[in-house]
């Protein structure tokens, strides 16, 4: 398998080419264009459980999509929804967290795990992480640029803004402190510590929502 | 106090790096990155116009009711990554006594804390359209920084200009401004989607976006699911 | 008329400086600054019910603004969506446009809306393309990054990751596989070129962008 990251770094997109009896996972909705002899399969990946238990938790979509060439080498290019960047990141049978919404294609033998990471007592929705394992190569990619930051002691990152972190570093939820008023909606902060690799975007998926919020229909109370 | 912009595409955000002693304010809500030993003090006032009542004035406005102020604990010094809303650049704008600066709420992302914040409303024209013509007016000595929706474009004005009201960034208050319609006539201007313009003379600066995040704003809101409220 | 396209392939945006009496056609709403004498007209390409229709069910309007210098001035455009601006000269050929690329032209141009058939319906990108003939420079807008590829064959594209296309390639618009692949791949509809020409394609589009957004939103 042979892949380039094109249109870096703001509207990045991954070409990838595949040899006969190569194959590659997609999240579903990511393919943007490809040669005809690319066959596409819609599975659940791993049985009906997992993949229920990935929509419900992580909210990735039910389904990821296998693609594979049919008789002769082919090439396939993916792209995600949000403007930003793509990080080909080379798993050698570690582990790596990434936020939902982060996955965007990954090399077959790795694979994709929810973990459901509640904020108990916040009233927030939560964070949710997937982990990964195996060998080969995961794309994420972020809204904004990613930015990769080395942490020994302590950082501290705002929820909506990690993307992916190494297992060595252990994090706590935190509100922001010295809120003085009641109409102040929390700001969630995660505060990381130990030795690792962060990798944060520089806009918050979260901030664009509440942004949009005005500008979408609104139910009408007539709807059965 | 130093301010280091960040960004390798067309994704830029703000790492003010503050020494002990040293405070900056941002709306709340913007920091997304920090060395752990900032301290963040919340506030509905804004030095020299206070209380409530300013910041329900920033409430209709739609902008943020909020303040956020960063300082550090213990003696070593800090970093606060600021980040907009929207893809685009920033702009750090010095601001001295001699100038005052006009900035769009959806725009200002942080400030100086020796800087005065206060807005200011356009009434009734403002209402009518849907739109939040209100802006903070931003004096003293200090760096104002301001994020776009795209890329920032700086104009003297010499001839009068006349600009969207979605591009509008910042301005200097040297310049005289009016705000009307573009088209001829109401259809005319929602048939051709066309909004409100200001038509600026004198002498100034104008900082402009590129992009304007109503007309995204509209077309990406039509794609998603309807909401309760 | 003399253009400049700057900001490419971010934020691309289009600056006309016209000369006197002269004029330019541009979509609706993407004005950013001009200088204030510009005159601004309203015109109606493609007929009154059509235009309305089109603006009711939330297509891109084929109301156009036309722009006319009394004396020299000059008019910034930008297209809603950040990414690249386009500029392909007109000589009494075709084009066609996906809904939502067409960003300005010299007056004159032939602006056709065309219904793409039910199924460009459903593809989010409201049915709508815009076949565009005539003479002068056409300017058009990609969301995203441009990708050109010259097809010789067979190519399958995302329906949302087209721009523009050059008539000599036929396409027919579908899903990926049977009902279930299309129900469930979550994939969008797919257009299937064959032919030889050149496709201009993008590397973002709204409805994928809303797709990522939607678990973000309350």
């Amino acid at each position: 398998m042979k892949y380039k990251i094109i249109c870096d770094p703001t509207y990045s997109a991954v070409d990838v080419d595949l040899d006969v009896g190569e194959r590659i996972v997609a999240e579903s909705g990511a393919m943007a264009w490809m040669t005809p002899n690319i066959q596409t399969k819609t599975s659940t990946r791993g049985g009906i459980m997992a993949g229920m238990k990935r929509k419900l938790l992580s909210g990735e979509s039910f389904f990821q999509n296998t693609y594979q060439p049919q008789n002769a080498p082919g090439s396939i290019t993916f792209a995600p929804g949000s403007a930003g960047d793509i990080v080909a990141h080379e798993l050698a049978g570690g582990e790596l967290l990434l936020e939902k919404g982060a996955y965007l294609a990954s090399s077959e033998r790795i694979t994709c795990d929810s973990k459901w990471d509640g904020l108990r007592g916040f009233f927030n929705e939560g964070m949710f992480v997937l982990r990964v394992t195996g060998t080969g190569t995961l794309f994420f990619h972020a809204y904004g640029d990613i930015h990769p930051i080395d942490i020994d002691g302590e950082y501290v990152v705002d929820n909506g803004f990690a993307v992916a972190w190494e297992p060595t570093l252990t994090y706590q939820l935190t509100r922001a402190r010295k809120i003085r008023s009641f109409l102040f909606s929390d700001q969630l902060l995660l505060h990381f510590s130990g030795q690792g690799r962060i990798w944060i975007q520089s806009r918050s998926p979260r901030a664009l929502a509440a942004w949009v919020h005005p500008f979408r229909p609104v139910e009408s109370k007539n709807s059965g | 106090m130093e301010i280091e912009v960040l960004g390798k595409g067309a994704f830029e955000s703000a790492l003010v790096h503050i020494e002990p002693g040293e405070r900056f304010v941002s709306e709340s809500g913007a920091m997304y990155r920090a060395s752990a030993n900032v301290d963040i003090d919340v506030t509905t006032k804004s030095r020299g116009s206070g209380g409530l009542l300013s910041g329900v004035k920033r409430l209709l406005a739609r902008e943020s009711f909020f303040f956020s102020t960063y300082s550090l604990r213990g003696g070593q010094s800090g970093e606060v990554g600021l980040a907009p809303t929207h893809q685009g650049e920033i702009f750090v704008i010095d601001v001295d006594p001699s100038t005052v600066w006009l900035c769009t709420g959806g725009s200002y992302l942080g400030s100086s804390e020796t800087l005065k914040l206060d807005t200011k409303f356009q009434g009734l024209k403002g209402f009518v359209s849907g739109e939040s013509l209100s802006f903070l007016e931003v004096a003293g000595s200090g760096k104002l920084l301001v994020n776009a929706f795209g890329r920032i474009v700086e104009t003297e004005v010499e001839d009068a200009v006349t600009v969207d009201t979605g591009h509008v960034v910042a301005f200097e208050k040297t310049l005289q401004y009016t705000i009307t319609k573009a088209g001829d006539s109401w259809l005319q201007s929602w048939l051709a989607g066309e909004g409100f313009v200001m038509n600026f003379t004198g002498h100034g600066r104008i900082l402009t976006q590129s992009h304007n995040p109503s007309n995204f704003g509209a077309m990406l809101g039509k794609q998603l699911p309807p909401r309760k409220s | 008329m003399k253009f400049d396209i700057s900001g490419n392939p971010s934020y691309g945006d289009l600056t006309i400086a016209l000369a006197a009496g002269e004029s330019v056609w541009s979509e609706g709403g993407a004005m950013s600054r001009m200088s204030s004498h510009l005159e601004l007209k309203t015109k109606l390409v493609g007929g009154l019910l059509k235009s309305v229709v089109r603006r009711l069910v939330g297509g891109e309007s084929l109301f156009i603004s036309e722009y006319t210098a009394p004396r020299m001035a000059y008019v910034c455009l930008t297209p809603a969506c950040p990414g690249c601006v386009l500029h392909r000269e007109m000589t009494g050929d075709r084009f066609f446009l996906t809904a939502g690329s067409f960003l300005a032209c010299t007056p004159g141009m032939n602006l056709e809306p065309r219904f793409g058939g039910l199924r460009a319906f459903f593809s989010g990108e409201g049915g709508f393309l815009i076949e565009v003939s005539g003479q002068g420079d056409l300017f058009y807008n990609a969301y995203g990054g441009v990708v050109e590829k010259e097809i010789k064959g067979e190519f399958v594209v995302d329906t949302g990751h087209v721009v523009a296309w050059e008539p000599t390639l036929s396409y027919t618009i579908g899903g990926m596989g049977g009902m279930k692949q299309t129900l469930f791949s979550g994939e969008g509809l797919v257009m299937r070129f064959t032919g030889h020409g050149k496709i201009i394609l993008q590397t973002r589009h709204l409805s994928a962008l809303a797709g990522w957004l939607r678990p973000y939103c309350m």
